[in-house]
């Protein structure tokens, strides 16, 4: 069990010995730093989370300057020289080992079982900054740091776990750009942190700016058009799929993680749906999907009601309908399509406004356009309605890439319609789904857990899974699936 | 890892999902048609002897996965008639599916062309269907069961949902006399039906994909009762709703058991035409199925095939099939042709296979331990 | 491969036209069909159409009446819906017909002919409701403008959704109405529906019930009511009877009629069993107080009165032998051997066959007076 301590284990006399058992337990993270402070002291640190200038002048500086003198080294000596803060001995690794993922420093001297922590622990240094895209009610407000040692450190700090991995790699001929993987070690699955290494290792180039080349050069198929990475500002979030067996990789200078391996499902989960209760997380999920499916399908669906197959609207409807586009010059065809590019255009165009300025051209654009558009008889006004309902709700989903996939298949789907009507959305509906069930994400079908079927990890999907559930889904190949055990339980 | 290649066995759940839309989506809405004609009012009992007429196929399936593990029909069949014979034999069941699916294609565009569309081409809905079908086995099986199984939940809970809207207007007098013809008839219309169960077959082309014996024979009998519950409902839809007589000279008695309900004031009226997209859905995800298992059993007979081509050449033999046959008449002939010749033998053949191999000694239990 | 496969995808969506897009506004929606017979045994195929106003956003309508009607004389009735085309811009289309209006001299020599088009082409919806003309042509029907009703079909087709309609009408929707003239031991039915000049309004009245495909007879409203008890069809009806010099009218009524069938020298004799499920609605005599014993007499007195009502309702279709009364369902679903040998002379056997109606009515409440 992760969360509990491992006992028993004394901590080793031999510096070398201490040295190799603390790598052992934190598998070698690039930020585990040990430094000689003296004949025989070794101290131990987490660079990510100590404060390097209190590490100095608290800890290292006043071992050295106790070196230079002829004392011969004690532990009375030694914590006689150091400034008062606050001190803990510990005898046991495993507490140690805590102790260092709480920001102390140990100090280890040759010969001893014991070693001290001092606490030298740091603030965070970065301004915190609020996640822009994937913006919740509730949870944490705060995105991850471009710079990575700020990220390393927030994740450290969020999930303080022996067992989690952080492996350190530099990309880029030329940028040399660090980059981070996270996974829990005894719950990701290791064929996957395998093929992690594998792709990264693979990866030759002049220079990695953002995650968004490392994503496009780590994914299982470069010629999907839907993204098989999960990408994120939210460190929540990538806790959370830590915890669940993926992997998160942190780039250098990027305020977003990716999160492999990604499913579809994955995608349309935001993190307040485990905040908020069953009931209301599965009810707010229900609505994103729905949402979702909207953007994609109803300009499709228009068209092929109105244009193919009207006979499935109620008379009433279908007059109406027929009688607010019975003045307009466009052709319907031409109108959806004018209407939803010039909605493309100013979701893009709105994107590089002034927030303050953004806010009023949205309005007046909106407002104003519309219905000066609807008055001119340029456009009908239901051709309107479903426009803006489109538009809106292809922001319903969490993830943006997934979005822009949707919204560029929602074009595919218009002329599917306007050519076969709904025998053409049913169709080109199912190639969709087709090349989404061809991809995999880092050995996970895309489709999981639908497809290939996991009855148990189905709750998870358009309903939320109940925090009660006590495994783990087995979409990602956990290699531990144990996950929650109640108290109350345990003493029944 | 990147390929889609099938790993290992199939999952249980893939053979439910794949084997139910398989049986109700090669079902052409029709279910009840001939029965009607045998039996009349009773004509729903027909779709219960049809399925207990397919039980044998399913407990073959099972010892078959028993004594053969990992092999399929063609590696059993030369094995056990030899290799000239046991090539022929399977060309030949092979072809039965070859032509379950140009009828079938043909019938289907001509039911969206019927329903949804008037003056579009045959040629383009078929097409359309065939090109889309490519780019399904495109990728082979494991994609095809990935969207069998991600469809399978809206498509069972709506093509129920669907029969159990049917039942609208239905009169319970229609259903009577319970049992209206000699018993020697209710055989007949069960063979009728038989046809429906035809995907089971396919269970033996599958080979080394299935899972274990005991997860096969469950799964495989479930869906082969959760379908057959289905068609049940239509066909007590069709007889409840138009009686023997009306649902007799229906062309698609089962989706004219739908068309008809109304909803006032819901957004989409007319539902029957709803229900053709859910039917479309199945049926697009069970042709596509039996596509690849043609091209994958000649793909099998003859390895120098690509398989690849081979499937575009099957769809565009399809296409050319199902654009060929001159009319509707032409091709209600060649179904009830079908229901009535072709189904036992392709049912019957891996059971003479099995037999010739279990007399010939080969397989058994030396082979599963 | 995939990527082939991709641009024969785009190829394909490439080559092909929009054969089946039309826009909404460019289809003319023929929402409600008449059918007349014409000279030299032709039919005359009358069609309304909805008028959409240019108006942008606008309601239905606006002028004087929310649709235009189109007639056309032609052998069949595809041929006149098809020359019907070259009568409007527009592309006129069954799809969304809501009401079917047959004239009475049509339907009179037999329906079957007449209505294969709308039972063969999948896109005539089969909700669609059936009427027959009162006295007149269904063009007749058709041409009325009522003045407050913008566009006739969708009014008719409420009325055909409302429940206290079911009274003394009973409306059949086109798929019904096939199913009862396919079926060998069913008759069709269909509400009669006229225009009342004065009143300046579509009038239903009354029943056409039919024989084989050819129109029988037809019942007046007090009849209607009677063959609706007999065919369950009455959902909540008002019948009204008189009895010792007071009016009564019973409301919300329900009737359930079973049918049972006794067998007499190989013929079948039928014993209709009608329950009715009533409340009281008014008594003229403005009697208050009532008593179980009051109860048990008004009831008394309603059977009284309805049974002579139903025994002349069921004659009547006997002697058009006009089976809407399911005699002949019953006896094919439950008396399966004494079908097969009336089967052949169903309908002499019908007319000749001994019948004898029970009534009993429920009264269950009285309203708001004690």
């Amino acid at each position: 069990m992760a969360w509990e301590p491992r006992s028993g284990e004394k901590i080793p006399q031999e510096t070398p010995v201490f040295i190799t058992a603390l790598k052992e337990r934190l598998g070698d993270p690039p930020d585990l730093v040990f430094t000689a402070a003296g004949e025989g002291i070794t101290v131990a640190y987490l660079a990510s989370l100590v404060e390097a200038s209190e590490l100095a002048g608290g800890v290292l500086d006043p071992l050295r300057r106790m070196g230079e003198g002829t004392e011969k080294f004690s532990w009375r000596n030694l914590l006689q020289s150091l400034p008062a803060r606050e001190i803990r001995g510990r005898e046991n690794l495993a507490e140690a080992v805590e102790d260092l993922l709480s920001g102390y420093a140990l100090v280890h001297l040759a010969g001893s079982g014991t070693v001290y922590s001092f606490v030298v622990s740091r603030p965070f240094r970065w301004p915190p900054t609020q996640p822009q895209i994937e913006r919740t009610i509730r949870g944490s407000r705060l995105s991850f740091p471009e710079a990575l040692a700020e990220a390393v450190r927030l994740v450290r700090t969020r999930l303080r776990d022996a067992s989690l991995r952080v492996e350190g790699f530099f990309l880029g001929r030329r940028t040399r750009t660090a980059i981070a993987l996270f996974y829990l070690v005894d719950v990701a699955d290791p064929g996957l942190v395998e093929e992690i290494r594998r792709r990264l290792s693979r990866i030759e180039i002049d220079g990695i700016v953002d995650s968004g080349y490392l994503e496009q050069l780590i994914t299982d198929n470069r010629r999907s058009l839907f993204p098989l990475t999960q990408s994120t500002e939210r460190p929540d979030k990538g806790v959370a799929a830590i915890l669940e067996g993926r992997a998160a990789i942190l780039v250098d200078g990027s305020p977003t993680a990716i999160l492999v391996p990604a499913t579809i499902n994955e995608l349309y989960q935001s993190s307040d749906d485990y905040y908020y209760g069953l009931f209301h997380g599965s009810f707010l999920r229900f609505f994103r999907v729905l949402g979702n499916l909207l953007a994609v399908a109803l300009p499709g669906l228009y068209v092929a009601l109105l244009g193919v197959n009207p006979e499935l609207l109620p008379i009433k409807f279908a007059l109406v309908v027929a009688q607010s586009r019975a003045g307009v010059a466009l052709p319907l065809i031409l109108e959806i399509l004018l209407m939803e590019i010039i909605i493309e255009i100013f979701r893009e165009g709105s994107l590089r406004l002034p927030t303050t300025i953004g806010q009023t051209i949205g309005v007046a654009a909106g407002v104003v356009l519309g219905i000066a558009g609807v008055e001119a008889g340029i456009v009908s006004s239901a051709t309107l309605v479903v426009v803006v309902i489109t538009a809106i709700a292809s922001y319903s989903g969490p993830n943006y890439e997934v979005g822009i996939t949707w919204r560029i298949l929602r074009f595919g789907m218009l002329f599917a319609a306007i050519f076969l009507g709904l025998f053409g959305l049913a169709v080109f509906g199912l190639v969709i789904l087709t090349h989404a069930a061809n991809q995999n994400s880092f050995g996970v079908s895309y489709l999981a857990p639908w497809a290939p079927m996991r009855p148990r990890a189905l709750f998870d999907t358009i309903t939320r899974r109940p925090l009660a559930q006590n495994r783990r889904a087995g979409t990602y190949h956990p290699a531990e699936e144990d996950r929650l055990r109640l108290k109350e339980r345990e003493e029944e | 890892m990147t390929d889609g290649r099938n790993h290992g066995s199939l999952a249980p759940e893939a053979i439910f999902a794949l084997l139910f839309l398989a049986l109700s989506g090669m079902e052409f809405l029709a279910a009840p048609y001939g029965a009607v004609r045998i039996l009349g009012p009773s004509s729903y009992w027909a779709v219960v002897v049809g399925m207990i007429l397919a039980m044998p196929v399913l407990v073959l399936a099972r010892a078959w996965r028993r004594r053969f593990p990992g092999k399929n029909l063609r590696a059993v069949a030369t094995a056990a008639l030899g290799r000239p014979l046991g090539v022929i034999g399977n060309l030949l069941f092979l072809a039965v599916y070859l032509i379950w699916l140009v009828v079938a294609v043909r019938d289907a565009g001509d039911l969206v062309l019927a329903y949804l569309l008037d003056r579009t081409p045959l040629w383009v809905v078929v097409g359309f269907f065939l090109l889309g079908m490519l780019y399904v086995v495109a990728n082979g099986l494991s994609t095809i069961f990935r969207l069998a199984e991600f469809v399978l939940i809206p498509a069972l809970a709506l093509r129920l949902l669907m029969s159990l809207v049917s039942l609208q207007g239905m009169e319970i007098s229609h259903l009577f006399p319970a049992f209206s013809a000699p018993l020697l008839a209710y055989l007949r219309a069960g063979l009728d039906l038989f046809r429906t169960f035809l995907p089971l077959a396919a269970l033996f082309l599958l080979g080394d994909l299935l899972p274990g014996p005991e997860g096969l024979f469950r799964n495989a009998s479930l869906a082969t009762g959760s379908a057959t519950a289905i068609l049940f409902l239509d066909a007590l839809g069709a007889v409840g709703v138009f009686g023997a007589d009306l649902a007799g000279e229906l062309a698609w008695p089962g989706l004219a058991a739908i068309h008809h309900v109304s909803f006032p004031y819901l957004l989409v009226e007319q539902l029957g035409l709803l229900f053709l997209i859910v039917w479309l859905v199945t049926f697009f995800v069970a042709a596509s199925f039996y596509l690849h298992l043609v091209a994958a059993g000649l793909t099998d007979a003859f390895p120098r095939l690509p398989y690849s081509w081979t499937t575009v050449g099957l769809a565009l033999l399809v296409a050319f099939g199902g654009l060929i046959l001159p009319n509707a008449a032409v091709v209600r002939t060649i179904f009830d042709g079908l229901r009535r010749f072709a189904m036992l033998p392709a049912a019957g053949y891996p059971f003479l296979v099995y037999f010739v191999a279990v007399l010939r000694g080969l397989g058994g239990r030396k082979d599963a331990a | 491969m995939r990527l082939k496969l991709g641009c024969l995808l785009l190829l394909a969506l490439a080559v092909m036209g929009c054969w089946d897009f039309e826009e909404v506004d460019r289809r003319a929606f023929a929402t409600t069909i008449g059918i007349d017979p014409a000279a030299g045994g032709k039919v005359r195929l009358t069609v309304q159409v909805p008028i959409l106003t240019g108006g942008r956003g606008g309601a239905v309508g606006g002028g004087e009446s929310g649709f235009y009607t189109l007639i056309q004389t032609a052998r069949t009735v595809n041929e006149a819906f098809a020359a019907l085309q070259t009568k409007t811009g527009r592309d006129l289309v069954i799809q969304q017909n809501k009401v079917i209006v047959l004239g009475a001299t049509a339907a009179r020599a037999g329906v079957k002919s007449l209505i294969d088009y709308l039972r063969r082409n999948p896109k005539a919806p089969p909700q669609s409701l059936v009427f027959i003309a009162r006295g007149k042509s269904a063009a007749a029907i058709l041409s009325f403008v009522p003045p407050k009703e913008i566009l006739p079909a969708s009014e008719l087709i409420l009325a055909g959704q409302t429940v206290p309609k079911a009274d003394r009408v009973y409306f059949i929707p086109l798929w019904e109405f096939v199913q009862k003239l396919v079926h060998q031991s069913k008759d069709p039915y269909a509400p009669l529906i006229g225009v009342d000049r004065r009143e300046k309004c579509f009038v239903f009245s009354g029943m056409a019930v039919f024989a084989g495909d050819r129109l029988a007879g037809t019942l007046d409203e007090e009849e209607s009511q009677a063959f609706g008890l007999l065919a369950n069809l009455m959902k909540a009806g008002a019948l009204t009877f008189t009895t010792a010099g007071r009016r009564i009218t019973l409301r919300n009524v329900k009737g359930r009629t079973r049918i049972a069938v006794r067998e007499e020298d190989g013929r079948p004799s039928f014993h209709f069993k009608t329950v009715v499920y009533a409340a009281l609605g008014e008594d003229t005599a403005g009697r208050t107080g009532l008593t179980p014993a009051d109860y048990r007499r008004l009831e008394e007195e309603a059977t009284q009165a309805l049974r002579p009502r139903l025994e002349a309702v069921v004659k009547k279709l006997q002697n058009w032998e006009a089976d809407v009364i399911d005699c002949g369902e019953t006896l094919r679903a439950y008396h399966q051997r004494l079908w097969v040998r009336v089967k052949s002379s169903w309908r002499k056997v019908y007319r000749q066959a001994l019948t004898t109606v029970e009534v009993k009515v429920h009264l269950a409440r009285d309203g708001s007076l004690r």
